[in-house]
């Protein structure tokens, strides 16, 4: 699974959410907090930073971020292509 | 410096098949962009940008692959004296004519290709057809194998139809079993020459909010890196990645059409209608000089419009972190105001891909409590004997 969570990010993210990633904030769901710009940062960074022993996950935050969306032609909010 | 993040470059408005829910109004025009256009493009677009900059460049709206890859060979040669070192270029394809000698330039040149795949086989032939009126899944496919055969991995836009939100599991097992992982979803908008939408006036946000919500769980479930754009940029500025909602400032994005006409914000601008805007043609680049262009007063009047609009956003909707202010051109085409705020591009595109992210989230806490529980309930069990 931790092979997974890198080629697959979301895997991640639900391992932060599901508390199996030693993650130290719990990923708080309700909208008004989910829907803020870097309300996932601090958990993925924790995570990150706490992972670094069980699996290749020790990247810095802006390599998190970055991490998403790798491969489609265009990265913004344009939808055709 | 400028810095755009895409231009998007017309090289003929052709195309050689005839979708039902199809937005470009000038598809039976076989002009092909001219050597004086590209020469353009080349002088007057090209030294402007900073070196450093990494612009998507897209040959787009029309069927690129209809013009000759001879065409493309002596462009890309003459685009690349001035372009940005890191710009990277691709096409967006329906998959019909891109042939062998296609697959070949674009290994050659380093050009991601896109497909254009409505899912299986019933949903995409339903509406994705020739001038014949015949379904094109079975071409696109075979054009899908080759390029698979060829070690390159297109990523695919699907247009949604209001059944295949009943079809997640099909969806699902059709990108599955043909290797596909990176696709982006988006419905039949109302918009260019596109009058109706299959999606109606019908609040369907949450239909597609549950359908992306299945493809995540059976993707988590088996594995499976099935990447969805929309999602996944909406991660990302979760993640603490930057928002930037290219088509709200003017110039982010720049058009280039066959005939030389150019626009920016919204690359549909250029199949919408306004008079006050001019039809959002905001110059020629054969005939106009780009410092003119930057500070036309056109220029100036639509960026104010477009900014009224974002802060009408910002004041009225929760997803506006993720999203920066909609799309002007369904602005336009939806309202018929650049300064309103939502629309079905909102409705259907943004807003439901970020309630299926955050309902994945949920789910895997609620997973996560599930597993607890039934742990507690083992551990009691075992107690119990």
């Amino acid at each position: 699974m931790s092979n997974y969570r890198e080629i697959w990010p979301l895997a991640f993210v639900l391992a932060i959410a599901s508390g199996s990633s030693h993650a130290d904030a719990p990923v708080d769901t309700n909208p008004a907090t989910f829907f803020q710009a870097g309300s996932l940062a601090d958990a993925l960074r924790n995570t990150s930073a706490n992972a670094g022993s069980e699996s290749r996950s020790g990247m810095n935050p802006i390599q998190l971020s970055q991490w998403f969306n790798f491969f489609n032609c265009f990265n913004g909010v344009w939808r055709r292509c | 410096m400028w810095r755009p993040v895409l231009i998007v470059l017309q090289p003929t408005p052709f195309c050689n098949i005839n979708c039902d829910y199809c937005y470009l109004r000038s598809r039976d025009d076989r002009t092909i962009m001219s050597a004086e256009v590209v020469g353009a493009i080349r002088d007057k677009i090209f030294p402007r940008i900073a070196s450093d900059a990494a612009p998507a460049i897209i040959w787009h709206a029309g069927e690129p692959t209809v013009v000759p890859v001879s065409w493309y060979r002596r462009t890309y040669s003459e685009l690349r004296r001035t372009a940005p070192k890191h710009a990277n270029f691709s096409l967006q394809s329906n998959g019909v004519s891109l042939s062998s000698e296609w697959i070949s330039f674009a290994r050659e040149t380093e050009t991601q290709i896109g497909l254009s795949i409505d899912g299986p086989q019933m949903f995409h032939d339903m509406r994705r057809k020739t001038r014949n009126g015949k379904g094109t899944w079975a071409l696109v496919m075979q054009t899908l194998l080759e390029l698979q055969a060829a070690r390159i991995h297109p990523n695919v836009v699907t247009v949604l139809h209001p059944l295949s939100l009943r079809a997640a599991d099909e969806y699902f097992e059709f990108y599955r079993d043909n290797g596909i992982t990176h696709v982006s979803f988006s419905i039949d908008e109302v918009e260019g020459c596109n009058s109706t939408s299959a999606f109606g006036q019908e609040e369907q946000r949450d239909a597609i909010a549950e359908f992306l919500l299945s493809l995540l769980k059976r993707a988590y479930a088996e594995q499976y890196p099935l990447h969805i754009k929309e999602v996944e940029r909406i991660a990302s500025v979760l993640a603490g990645g930057e928002l930037n909602n290219e088509q709200v400032d003017a110039w982010q994005v720049v058009v280039v059409a066959a005939n030389g006409d150019v626009t920016t914000f919204s690359p549909e601008f250029m199949e919408v209608r306004s008079k006050a805007h001019n039809n959002f043609n905001f110059g020629n680049i054969l005939r106009d000089d780009f410092n003119q262009l930057f500070e036309s007063s056109l220029i100036a009047i639509t960026q104010a419009q477009i900014r009224r609009g974002v802060e009408r956003c910002r004041a009225q909707c929760r997803y506006f972190e993720v999203c920066g202010g909609g799309a002007p051109s369904n602005k336009m085409q939806e309202n018929g105001s650049l300064e309103s705020s939502e629309t079905m591009f909102c409705k259907m595109s943004v807003q439901p891909a970020a309630e299926a992210l955050r309902r994945f989230v949920q789910w895997g806490a609620q997973q996560a409590r599930s597993n607890y529980s039934i742990f507690n309930s083992a551990i009691a069990a075992e107690q119990n004997v």
